[in-house]
């Protein structure tokens, strides 16, 4: 079971975890910048999935880290950092996606960064055929995800890319866990039974 | 438990069982422990999907900014402190702008009084007029006016009959 894979695979840090939680919520800042330098990759690849630019992935994840810092003291049960992380996460990225909505109807650009999402041609990209190949992976996800409901691509996302259990969806969609159920089991029965989205999913493992 | 490894799960448990194998009934719980082929199966959809978060993984660029929380980033205890502070400043924003549009229209009406208030200007401001009005009637000068007999208001009907005299019908 996977959701309880990822459970083991997180209990050895838990109490570390809580504890840099409980010492960065005493104002102790070097804690808090262990739990930066524990989740900066993760915020950043969770924006990075669903905008698909670096230089704004990098400017939200400082802005979460931003909030989260000013907002630690909020937390009440400091084992659901990386969930009350995450949700800030998804509310930055939501905001972002809502003003790149709105300045779109001033400007004659493309308004959804998801349906059309910009290469990055930084220092990270060695060759032209590593280049081909981000693309052309990323072209398919963007196509697999297009199959799916919102709910339930976020869902999938934060299952499956961002490596969340249900738990911890549940605390970031601030939604309960048998809903959260519903939609993963609905995004993966499409998976499993539209023969589109499965060659899809094929094409892009191989 | 033999009939249970002659079951093996459907599509619909099956991906019940990658969303949470504990809500499957007791009896496909068991069985999945046990039966390979129902495992297996289930295992090769996991790495499937699996797969998928690890290539988005390999195919994102890896954070280079580091990330930095000011010194004097004010802590959630501040908050209500940032709080009072921008209210301070909204408050003060707006009592300027209303002090600026008070003084720009308290300023312009004694100028707009100031024309025509001193008893000397009016006396000025009525001379003007007199002289406009007299151009109003006739704007000729002096000598024009005597050329063009203006000035000589005696001549009557019988003088201008005796220029031009009618004639007889």
């Amino acid at each position: 079971m996977a959701s309880t894979d990822d459970s083991n695979k997180t209990s050895g840090t838990s109490a570390q975890l809580v504890l840099l939680v409980n010492q960065a919520k005493d104002g102790n800042r070097s804690a808090f910048a262990r739990l930066i330098d524990q989740f900066q990759a993760d915020v950043f690849r969770m924006v990075y999935y669903r905008i698909r630019s670096r230089a704004d992935a990098e400017d939200i994840a400082q802005d979460v880290f931003l909030k989260a810092y000013q907002k630690i003291s909020s937390i009440k049960d400091a084992s659901r950092f990386r969930g009350w992380l995450f949700s800030i996460t998804l509310n930055r990225i939501r905001d972002f996606q809502r003003k790149k909505r709105f300045r779109s109807l001033f400007k004659a650009e493309d308004e959804n960064m998801e349906s059309q999402p910009p290469l990055e041609t930084g220092t990270d990209q060695p060759d032209a055929l590593d280049h081909v190949l981000r693309e052309d992976f990323w072209r398919q996800i963007r196509l697999i995800l297009n199959k799916l409901s919102k709910m339930e691509r976020e869902v999938f996302l934060l299952r499956f890319f961002d490596h969340l259990n249900i738990n911890e969806i549940a605390g970031a969609l601030k939604k309960n866990e048998s809903t959260i159920k519903t939609h993963l089991y609905r995004a993966l029965a499409k998976f499993k039974k539209e023969p589109e989205i499965r060659q899809l999913l094929k094409e892009v493992i191989q | 438990m033999n009939l249970a490894k002659e079951r093996h799960l459907d599509e619909q448990q099956l991906i019940q069982a990658v969303v949470d194998e504990n809500d499957l009934p007791r009896s496909m719980q068991a069985h999945l422990v046990s039966c390979h082929q129902c495992r297996s199966s289930k295992v090769s959809f996991e790495q499937e999907l699996g797969q998928l978060g690890q290539l988005a993984e390999r195919y994102s660029p890896p954070p280079q900014r580091r990330i930095t929380i000011p010194v004097h980033e004010a802590r959630s205890s501040r908050g209500t402190f940032w709080n009072w502070r921008n209210a301070i400043a909204a408050a003060a924003t707006v009592t300027a702008v209303l002090l600026v549009f008070w003084g720009t229209t308290s300023f312009r009406q004694p100028t707009e009084f100031k024309i025509a208030g001193t008893p000397s200007e009016l006396m000025e401001a009525k001379r003007l007029m007199t002289e406009v009005n007299v151009l109003v009637e006739n704007a000729l000068p002096p000598l024009y006016l005597e050329i063009t007999a203006e000035y000589e208001p005696d001549y009557d009907r019988e003088f201008y009959q005796f220029l031009i005299p009618q004639t007889e019908t």
